[in-house]
């Protein structure tokens, strides 16, 4: 029974669908009215069953579940192992077909677990009276971490919106669906009581519906049983053949002069990973690059006005977690103090990452090119030094013809707008100007946009991840505002791509 | 008299080479302005010149042609008659430039300096540093700063011009976006101790959806007058009488040839010799007549001349001209006379023969009183047109 404190809730619920169900029944009394209400019934309860018997019959000739492939193991099985694999097999199997288990609950997980260890372990140890038990505490740790990273892993890969899902939603769900199913009934009755006819074959309807969803959900629970079990035995073989190697036996087996250069190289990655990432952002007078800086904080931090404003080389600090990653430095533009170029040479030395902020509607580039031609010159003197990554930031792409338009998304590669055209335009004309043989060129527009907001920042932080090193990158999308979900980033990567927003990039340097 | 003129129209006494030689060479009693721009790149001085000209963005374009290393030169009309000159200095703030070898050559014309920057552009030290070269060499040329793309400093795209144009008298109207007024200020303290006189615009092109499409043009105008006060805004801003008779086509190409020719005649009527300048300011007068047919699709044939000619009278062709020519012999103001007399017929002649055609090609009937009618107008309004030019 439904509590009382639920009532105005399903009363607010039932308000809105009000003008919907008054649809259904304008529909059901016109249907009724043209003489079409038993066609209709009959097609629905038709449709209904139809996609009853072929799911029954999908679900009788395609045993392999919808979801995923076995797994394949991803080291090669010895004959013993190959013998453990199938027991680990014929479990899964056997707990396939047990009907009772229910995967929802957290609880039935662990003793399914060790059940498979105790049959691995059996296999491997014949004659112990307590196989599973000879393992180390630390050992089953593990097993247990890297079986929950995998099927991490593979949720993520195969359930559509399950990142974002959590537990409690879907118990929710559950409890919401049963109440609703106590709703249901009540109508089901009502509806036979007023008109037998039409609720007998409305009945049909909804038996076959049904039915294809119970289809589905055991699909999925032994989809993800299997899944578990052969995890845990694959990881379990491993283990008690020996192959996975321990942490402590490895450093155990060091030599002492291993043992102290591991720690040298320890100290080093550690003093790496201290010196913060250097980031330098240069572009003339109003470009933009006080306004990308604060885009990509996504908070105000420099100080933006029409009038230039940063008059020295201003340092920000990119942190998560208390902890210093990065450094961004936000410079005056070239033509305001052109000396501060010659006044700060180690700065640019120690840069990691150069952002060259180009204004799309400045056609004089002097600046810029004399800029880059001094940054480059600088790296290539000393043969010892790479060149760092540059990209180019091309902004206010919104000032561009037609002056009066602005509706993102634009598609550049391929342009078909006015707007559009005259972006690639643009970004080829800075290409040429700049000659820029390497690097990436990302328009963005900073503005407010009458209240759209900035446009395309999300590429330039991809585009900034795709030039770093990977331990940079990570760091770097690590201390970036809106970039903790690490997940987020190989799917908004497939977004940009679809959108058709773009970055300009030389052949030869494709991107994934 | 009246036929042997137009017999003189149709096979002038003087050579082509002859006439361009004499041109050029009373063109330096009285020079041609010139306008100098300079600013970077796409700052607009192109739609300054359009928005002056009212010539198309292409005429613009394709009349430019190279003078220095680093200027090209757009003469308008053409380049032979010419009555005003822009000259506009190439990649600015792309490349180093040193105003050296454009001060030399244009030293000794009359001149204003119109610096060409946008509102929202404060990376001027390439402008900068050629404007002190140029100022350090003439510090009496005027000095205009034309700051431009005021829609830049507007805070959205749906924001539209004020509609009473808020720049003039030299201030700033509050009612415009706070950073646009001090990117200009900014600009304008920048500037200040060239002595210049300022002026906002924003000219767009056609298309770009901002009304009016040359806003601020007449507060540029006035401060142009002010510069260099030489009736120039009467001479390229066109006719308003006539406009609603005659067609596009007399708007876009015939009235600045008429004007360009009647500067030309008046000029080479200013010979002091009498008599001497007669055959030259008829051949003048020729090819004008030559051009205005072809603009118009038509052959120039003695009978059109003829009925203009005669219905215009020939006492305002022929005798004027002995007229003229005698006034030459009253020493100081006598060929300044002529000049401006000869420049006012030729100007007029120019316009009842735009008539005489529009008329003919739209099938209109009209009397020889109408075309008299017409000449006499455009008498009137040629000498307070040129005045300030043969003075």
């Amino acid at each position: 029974m439904l509590k009382t404190a639920l009532w105005p809730w399903l009363l607010i619920t039932v308000l809105g669908a009000l003008p919907f169900l008054a649809l259904m029944a304008i529909g059901g009394w016109w249907l009724w009215q043209q003489q079409l209400l038993l066609l209709w019934l009959s097609i629905s309860a038709s449709c209904g069953g139809i996609a009853w018997i072929v799911a029954k019959l999908l679900n009788r000739y395609q045993k392999k579940p919808v979801f995923q492939r076995r797994i394949a193991p991803q080291t090669p099985f010895s004959q013993r192992d190959q013998a453990a694999w199938q027991a680990v097999n014929a479990l899964a199997e056997q707990l396939a077909q047990d009907k009772t288990i229910d995967m929802a609950q957290i609880d039935n997980w662990l003793p399914i677990g060790r059940q498979v260890l105790a049959v691995v372990a059996k296999h491997y140890y014949p004659k112990a009276e307590n196989p599973e038990l000879k393992i180390p505490v630390t050992e089953l740790l593990r097993i247990i971490e890297h079986v929950s990273h995998d099927m991490h892993q593979q949720l993520l890969s195969n359930l559509p919106g399950s990142h974002v899902i959590t537990l409690a939603d879907g118990l929710n769900l559950q409890r919401w669906l049963g109440r609703l199913n106590t709703v249901k009934t009540a109508l089901r009755l009502g509806r036979m009581l007023l008109n037998p006819l039409s609720g007998f074959l409305n009945e049909a309807g909804s038996y076959a519906h049904d039915k294809v969803v119970d289809l589905t959900l055991p699909r999925l629970q032994s989809w993800l049983l299997q899944s578990y079990v052969e995890k845990v035995g694959e990881y379990a073989i491993l283990l008690y053949s020996g192959r996975m190697a321990t942490a402590t036996a490895q450093i155990e087996a060091l030599t002492s002069q291993s043992d102290q250069d591991y720690q040298q190289a320890q100290a080093e990655q550690q003093r790496l990973a201290q010196e913060p990432l250097r980031i330098l952002v240069a572009g003339q007078t109003n470009a933009g690059k006080s306004t990308l800086i604060n885009i990509l904080f996504d908070r105000p931090m420099a100080a933006t006005d029409v009038l230039s404003c940063t008059a020295e080389l201003i340092p920000y600090q990119l942190k998560r977690e208390g902890l210093l990653s990065g450094l961004i430095f936000d410079t005056p533009g070239y033509g305001e103090q052109s000396g501060w170029l010659d006044d700060n040479q180690a700065l640019l030395d120690q840069t990691d990452l150069l952002l060259l902020v180009c204004s799309a509607n400045q056609a004089a580039r002097q600046a810029d090119r004399r800029f880059l031609q001094a940054f480059t010159q600088h790296f290539l003197t000393q043969t010892h030094r790479k060149l760092p990554p540059i990209i180019t930031v091309v902004t206010h792409i919104d000032a561009l013809r037609p002056l009066r338009e602005w509706q993102p998304p634009y598609n550049i590669a391929t342009p078909t707008s006015a707007k559009a055209k005259s972006i690639q335009a643009a970004l080829s004309a800075i290409q040429t100007d700049l000659d820029l043989s390497a690097g990436v060129l990302v328009p963005v527009s900073l503005g407010d946009n009458d209240g759209m907001g900035a446009y395309n920042v999300d590429a330039l932080i991809q585009a900034m991840g795709q030039q770093m090193d990977e331990a940079q990158r990570s760091r770097l999308l690590r201390c970036l505002t809106g970039a903790q979900d690490q997940e987020k980033w190989p799917r908004l990567w497939r977004q940009l791509g679809n959108s058709g927003r773009w970055l300009l990039k030389k052949a030869g340097d494709a991107l994934p | 008299m009246n036929d042997s003129w137009i017999q003189q129209i149709f096979n002038p006494k003087v050579s082509d080479s002859h006439l361009q030689a004499k041109l050029a060479e009373s063109r330096l009693s009285l020079p041609v302005p010139v306008f100098w721009l300079l600013g970077k790149t796409q700052s607009g001085k192109t739609s300054i010149i359009q928005a002056l000209t009212h010539a198309s963005r292409a005429t613009v374009g394709e009349g430019f042609r190279p003078c220095t290393r680093r200027a090209d030169v757009f003469d308008f009309p053409n380049a032979e008659t010419a009555f005003v000159r822009f000259l506009d200095t190439k990649g600015l703030g792309e490349t180093a430039y040193d105003p050296q070898e454009d001060l030399a050559l244009y030293q000794t014309q009359a001149h204003l300096l119109m610096v060409v920057i946008k509102a929202m552009d404060h990376e001027l030290d390439a402008v900068q540093s050629a404007l002190q070269t140029i100022r350090a060499a003439h510090p009496e040329w005027p000095l205009l700063i034309v700051q431009t793309c005021l829609h830049e400093g507007y805070p959205g795209k749906s924001m539209d011009h004020l509609q009473t144009y808020p720049l003039s008298n030299q201030q700033l109207d509050l009612q415009l976006p706070p950073d646009l007024v001090r990117s200009l200020r900014r600009q304008r303290e920048r500037f200040q101790s060239y002595r210049a006189r300022f002026v906002a615009v924003d000219f767009t092109q056609h298309g770009d959806g901002y009304h009016p499409q040359h806003y601020g043009l007449d507060a540029l105008w006035t401060e142009i007058e002010l510069a260099l006060p030489l009736g120039l805004k009467q001479l390229l801003r066109q006719n308003q009488t006539q406009t609603d008779q005659l067609n596009q086509v007399y708007n876009e190409h015939a009235y600045p040839h008429i004007v360009a020719y009647a500067i030309s005649a008046g000029v080479l009527a200013l010979t002091p010799v009498p008599a001497v300048s007669v055959p030259l300011v008829i051949a003048a007068q020729g090819k004008l007549f030559h051009s205005i047919a072809s603009i118009f699709g038509l052959a120039l044939t003695s009978r059109s001349l003829y009925e203009v000619a005669s219905a215009v009278g020939i006492a305002g062709i022929s005798i004027g001209f002995g007229v003229r020519e005698l006034a030459k012999l009253i020493p100081g103001w006598g060929s300044l006379i002529a000049g401006l007399s000869t420049a006012a017929i030729t100007y007029a002649m120019g316009m009842t023969l735009c008539y005489y055609y529009a008329k003919t090609q739209q099938g209109d009937a009209f009397t020889p009183e109408m075309l008299k009618a017409v000449y006499d107008e455009q008498l009137q309004c040629g000498r307070e047109l040129l005045k300030e030019r043969f003075k």
